[in-house]
């Protein structure tokens, strides 16, 4: 639980690493622990000095951009050998540890984890703290991860901790891909009846009129003009 | 006995009630038709029959129960992939019993009975040909709405593909429906779950391609089993192209113990594309399912050669000469993997 923990307090670290091996360059990611930001301090460090200087290089991704990448390069980071440092073969939900006010998690999660391409928080979700991944019908590798292998279903959100908006994405994209037929999905099994298609299969009782037909065949031999004026023998009715 | 007709039977929308006088005037136009009444029911249960003699109907000759027998000993029947693991919705704990002998047994041929079940082949029928009857012109009508409208019989107790599916026109006509009209209106009254409305992507020509690639034939099949009818020519396209691909790539054994490797095989017989299949059939030591081909062959062809084979005392082996020398479109492969098989035969004999 600890070390899970401590895994997710050094993931800002781990971007830079993936971004770098993707040699994209960044210009804005706030989370630089080795660079040294902060003019030299005076000659004497008091503790209130060392506090300070501490609370300079303390960063939360808050405010910081989020801006997710195009599909071809998430098809690629799939494969990449960063998706394999930073996730290994855990799905990408696996280490990430939600904050908690109470002593339970409520079943819900938040709405969204970024604004106007701003993150609003300082925790976001497994999908939203990585920029390369995206979750789209052609991205079976991704989506796959949020389906349950036994059941099928989508994987509840208290187990991966999805905001809300990339939970009403993965539902569009799931959709798509089966649609597309990219997601393999247990196709439910359909019986025949093989006398509505061979008609010579059919004995002569099953051949009996509709409830519609022997109305309009009473009325055509009665020469009606008024419907209130039909009546209907009980065998007629009581034929299907 | 009297009965109140808006309860059931009607899908008017504009009948409102029988003395206003444009729903009257529409009323009788339906009961006066030029058609009868007996004569339109009639041809619209019995209008699936067209013979003509230049068309041979391949539903007549699939249901047959001598073809149904040979496929099914086709097929195979391997209980491990009939009853493979399946995700489950609703999954529930494992149980365990306790059974005699006499139970076991009992418990065994209902799971055979299941399997069986589950190995029903999806019918074969030729492509439907739209016949669209006008049923009434009435010009008076024209222009009673901006749209046309489609009715349905919802009547208890009729077949969903027996009901009676008409339209009225802007310009007044009455008639029975198109074919896309008919699968919308049984989608929406008569709903299949698993069926789509519009065509799912999946079977338009370049996503087909890119399934097909992957080997996922039995997601397709199933597929096209749920969205279309049987006679439907979007299903005789996907079910085709398939079958065409499967045999381009020899992987038959994808299909063999599920459904639809007896439509597959009557594919192949009737369009005689039987070689790759026969030469897969013999790699694997099946002699009596080659041989029951050759009786397939002989049912849907009876004028060629196979027609006049005896295939009752002969050796299968003689048999499988003879169709190589008389009917085969590629020998060479029959003939060589004939001669393996030989071979194989030989050294099992000699061994043991």
């Amino acid at each position: 639980m600890l070390s899970s923990r401590f895994l997710s307090l050094r993931f800002h670290s781990l971007i830079s690493v993936h971004r770098a091996c993707l040699s994209i360059s960044s210009t804005h990611h706030a989370a630089k622990p080795a660079a040294p930001e902060t003019p030299a301090e005076p000659a004497a460090p008091t503790a209130q000095s060392a506090q300070l200087a501490h609370n300079k290089t303390k960063t939360s991704l808050r405010g910081t951009p989020y801006k997710v990448t195009d599909i071809e390069t998430s098809l690629r980071y799939m494969e990449s050998d960063a998706y394999k440092t930073v996730y290994g073969k855990d799905p990408v939900w696996k280490n990430y540890v939600r904050n908690r006010t109470n002593q339970r998690l409520p079943h819900y999660t938040r709405d969204f984890c970024a604004e106007e391409g701003l993150y609003i928080r300082g925790n976001p979700c497994p999908i939203c703290r990585d920029e390369y991944l995206l979750l789209d019908y052609r991205n079976v590798k991704l989506l796959k991860q949020f389906v349950n292998d036994h059941t099928g279903e989508i994987e509840p959100v208290l187990k991966t901790s999805i905001c809300q908006a990339q939970l009403r994405n993965l539902r569009v994209a799931l959709r798509k891909a089966y649609d597309f037929g990219l997601m393999p999905y247990e196709v439910p099994f359909r019986t025949y009846d093989y006398r509505d298609y061979y008609p010579e299969l059919r004995e002569e009782k099953d051949r009996t009129p509709s409830l519609l037909m022997t109305i309009l065949q009473n009325i055509q031999d009665q020469k009606l003009t008024n419907l209130d004026d039909l009546t209907l023998t009980d065998e007629q009715l009581h034929a299907t | 006995m009297h009965f109140k007709i808006e309860k059931f039977t009607f899908c008017f929308i504009t009948f409102g009630g029988p003395k206003t006088d444009k729903g009257n005037r529409m009323f009788r136009s339906v009961i006066r038709p030029s058609t009868c009444v007996r004569c339109l029911l009639n041809r619209i249960q019995y209008s699936s029959t067209s013979k003509s003699k230049s068309e041979v109907d391949p539903g007549a000759v699939f249901i047959r129960k001598d073809v149904q027998d040979l496929l099914t000993n086709i097929t195979g029947f391997d209980l491990s992939r009939i009853f493979r693991t399946r995700t489950n919705k609703n999954l529930d704990r494992i149980v365990y019993k306790y059974l005699t002998d006499k139970q076991l047994k009992e418990e065994k041929e209902k799971t055979v009975e299941r399997g069986r079940a589950k190995l029903q082949m999806p019918p074969i029928l030729t492509e439907a040909k739209e016949n669209v009857e006008i049923l009434e012109k009435d010009e008076m009508l024209g222009g009673f709405s901006t749209s046309k409208h489609l009715f349905i019989d919802i009547s208890l107790g009729v077949p969903i593909r027996d009901r009676l599916i008409v339209a009225r026109d802007v310009d007044g006509t009455l008639r029975t429906a198109t074919l896309d009209e008919k699968r919308r209106m049984r989608q929406i009254y008569f709903p299949i779950s698993g069926r789509e409305l519009v065509m799912p992507k999946m079977f338009e020509e370049e996503q087909l391609e890119k399934i097909l690639e992957r080997r996922d034939y039995q997601l397709i099949l199933d597929r096209a089993c749920i969205q279309f009818e049987p006679d439907e020519s979007e299903y005789i396209r996907v079910t085709h192209r398939t079958f065409e691909h499967i045999d381009k790539t020899n992987s038959y054994d994808v299909l063999r113990s599920t459904r639809h490797f007896g439509p597959m095989a009557f594919y192949y017989v009737w369009f005689k594309k039987v070689d790759r299949l026969m030469s897969d059939m013999l790699s694997r030591n099946l002699i009596n399912d080659a041989v029951s081909l050759l009786q397939l062959y002989a049912i849907i062809h009876p004028d060629s050669k196979v027609g006049t084979y005896e295939f009752h005392d002969t050796n299968p082996h003689r048999l499988i000469e003879a169709f190589i020398d008389d009917e085969a479109r590629i020998p060479d492969l029959l003939s060589e993997t004939f001669r393996q098989y030989i071979r194989k035969n030989q050294q099992a004999v000699s061994n043991g």
